[in-house]
């Protein structure tokens, strides 16, 4: 039981504060036997004290006046008053003050040690949530979200400006663009960001388990709900409610979460207790929401509910030099975690990455990193550690290839191979020579001049 | 705050009419956790001078004090044994009382007897909680302070059931934070 707990035992009976004080030393805390009232308001000042111990009659100043001085010196620390002369009236003065108990002489050791225990537990509880708290803040603002282009500067701007109301907040943007992470940016920026953040991706959820998962539900409720489940919006309470892919609401879902919003409560599934719900909303989609309202497939007035701000982010194809401080970032992150060395990317990695469209954004760069790092060999990343491939393409002409530009591609390699021997090619193509040479003229092949 | 020096013993001396073997068995326990040289003494008289006829209870510091006084030998530490109830002045009874890091302690077979509680007597159940109870005193006298593993002989015991639970043995903690000198190999025995 080693710590760093400090008792002060207050009482003009030797005897007295030095057994206590013995007893209490064989916990290991560190005690300080005090004579007197006075003496105790003097070192109360000077010093740090976790607990302290004081006898309630002592000639001069007597217990009730240290705890009143010592709850307004150091306001909330905790003070055990005992005593050999209880009455109803001093437990009463002694509580009302602000003691934290009130104890009649002789104490029970049982007793006495578990109320010190728990003043104990209370304490380091509140110590750590102190230095949690501080580790929250130190979390810095936006560190995790990398970019110096225009567009993400505008976005962080907004986030900046939106995370210390209340409103709620529609994401939009492509898949891969990174919408949870400005939640999240958003939630720790706001006055919320010591309660809990939650998230639920409602496209990933079968439409029979959404209402389950936001609301919760009560035991019994449907077949296989064995236990009472709370949802997401009591998970979250006091903290931010990300909704992810809201576009893929069922209108029966959508209702529901109408409701919720507007009456700022909700009812499990099976229950019949309203349960109030202060959460804050932040949605995000990669629909275009007026559309699915056009078409008739999303709520108008739900829309407006979740669009109070609405932040766009870019895709990674209109940020610009963004691509390769994210490239980079990954790059750190994967190599530390792996183990590895990389110092960096080859200058075609970096120009294939500044003209690819990246059609799966951050999502796409950060898998293609991760890969490279996996099979990549030297300290640089090379083209050939890239999905893209070793040759030397336009990654976004190979992924938007056609069948027969892929046919025509590969008869060309077999024919370069063979030579431009039409037999052993369509030997190797699997296919006869008069089909070959009718797939020569279609595509416009032609044998390069320095293999005549 | 350990002892700087090892004592050449530790003497068990018993006050008043203490159960049969008491001595005995508190020195062997003590000798399966500690390297100590263990000696028991002629028996002293009940500890009278420590009563509080208010309380019918016997002061525990105050019979450490007279310990201390009537055996004043600094290279050997005390354990006395008593069956008179022992309690300080803010407490309503203490099991044993040492002082931390000192050479004196004391511990009390009064409250440890089934018969206290109304029970039937059981001399086994007696002999194993005066043995974690003399274990645990000579502990503070090496300067252990309380551990949190319920096992751990060193566990504080305000109630017998806490006493019951822990075992003769000193946890890993607790052994490592031992002078050098008074540790036995292996582990003590359960």
């Amino acid at each position: 039981m080693k710590s760093a707990v400090r008792i002060m035992v207050v009482d003009d009976e030797k005897i007295v504060r030095e057994s206590l004080s013995v007893w209490l030393q064989k916990f290991g805390y560190e005690v300080v036997p005090v004579e007197g009232g006075q003496e105790a308001l003097e070192l109360l000042d000077s010093e740090e004290w976790s607990i302290l111990l004081v006898d309630l009659k002592m000639p001069r100043v007597d217990g009730i006046e240290v705890l009143r001085k010592a709850i307004e010196v150091k306001p909330g620390i905790p003070v055990i008053i005992f005593t050999a002369y209880a009455t109803v009236e001093t437990a009463v003065e002694a509580m009302k003050t602000g003691a934290c108990d009130y104890l009649i002489k002789p104490v029970d050791p049982d007793m006495l040690t578990l109320k010190v225990k728990k003043i104990v537990e209370n304490q380091n509880l509140a110590d750590e949530n102190v230095m949690l708290r501080k580790k929250i803040d130190t979390i810095c603002q936006f560190d995790e979200i990398i970019g110096n282009s225009k567009p993400i500067q505008k976005v962080l701007e907004t986030v900046s400006s939106v995370a210390a109301s209340d409103s709620a907040v529609l994401i939009t943007g492509e898949s891969g663009t990174g919408k949870e992470m400005i939640a999240q940016a958003i939630h720790r920026n706001s006055e919320r960001r010591y309660k809990p953040f939650v998230a639920i991706s409602i496209g990933a959820l079968p439409d029979t388990m959404v209402e389950s998962e936001l609301f919760g539900h009560e035991k019994g409720s449907f077949t296989g709900a064995s236990n009472t489940h709370m949802g997401r919006f009591e998970l979250a309470d006091g903290g931010t409610l990300f909704l992810d892919e809201v576009g893929e609401m069922s209108s029966k879902v959508q209702v529901d979460l109408l409701r919720v919003l507007e009456e700022k409560a909700c009812y499990r599934l099976g229950g019949n207790r309203k349960i109030k719900t202060d959460v804050r909303i932040v949605a995000a989609t990669n629909r275009v929401l007026k559309k699915s309202i056009e078409e008739g497939t999303f709520r108008e007035d739900l829309y407006y509910r979740l669009n109070v701000v609405e932040i766009h982010l870019p895709p990674l194809r209109e940020r610009g030099d963004d691509v390769l401080l994210l490239a980079e970032y990954f790059l750190k992150r994967f190599c530390m975690r792996m183990n590895k060395k990389k110092e960096g990317f080859s200058p075609e990695v970096k120009k294939i990455f500044l003209g690819y469209k990246w059609p799966g954004n951050i999502r796409e760069l950060e898998n293609a990193v991760e890969r490279a790092v996996v099979v990549g060999k030297g300290p640089l990343v090379q083209l050939q550690d890239m999905p893209f491939g070793s040759e030397q393409e336009d990654p976004e002409e190979k992924t938007a290839i056609s069948l027969k530009g892929i046919e025509k591609k590969h008869i060309l390699q077999v024919l370069n191979k063979t030579g431009w021997n039409v037999t052993r090619s369509a030997h190797l193509l699997e296919i006869d020579r008069a089909t070959l040479y009718n797939k020569i003229n279609n595509y416009g092949l032609s044998r390069p001049k320095n293999q005549h | 705050m350990q002892p700087q020096d090892p004592p050449s013993k530790l003497c068990i001396v018993s006050l008043g009419n203490t159960p049969n073997n008491a001595e005995k068995r508190a020195c062997s326990a003590v000798q399966s956790c500690f390297e100590l040289n263990c000696e028991i003494l002629s028996p002293e008289p009940t500890p009278d001078f420590a009563l509080d006829i208010s309380r019918d209870q016997y002061n525990s510091m105050e019979i450490l004090d007279w310990i201390e006084n009537r055996f004043p030998f600094p290279d050997k530490w005390i354990l006395g044994i008593t069956n008179v109830d022992l309690a300080i002045p803010i407490l309503t009874f203490v099991f044993g009382e040492a002082r931390l890091g000192g050479r004196s302690a004391v511990i009390s077979t009064f409250r440890l007897n089934e018969e206290f509680y109304g029970l039937t007597a059981d001399t086994l159940i007696l002999m194993s909680r005066i043995e974690k109870e003399a274990i645990h005193e000579v502990g503070h006298m090496m300067g252990l302070t309380h551990c949190l593993d319920r096992n751990c002989v060193m566990y504080p015991s305000s109630s017998l059931a806490q006493t019951d639970v822990k075992s003769t043995k000193l946890c890993p903690e607790c052994r490592s934070s031992l002078p050098p000198w008074c540790l036995t190999e292996p582990f003590g025995q359960d």
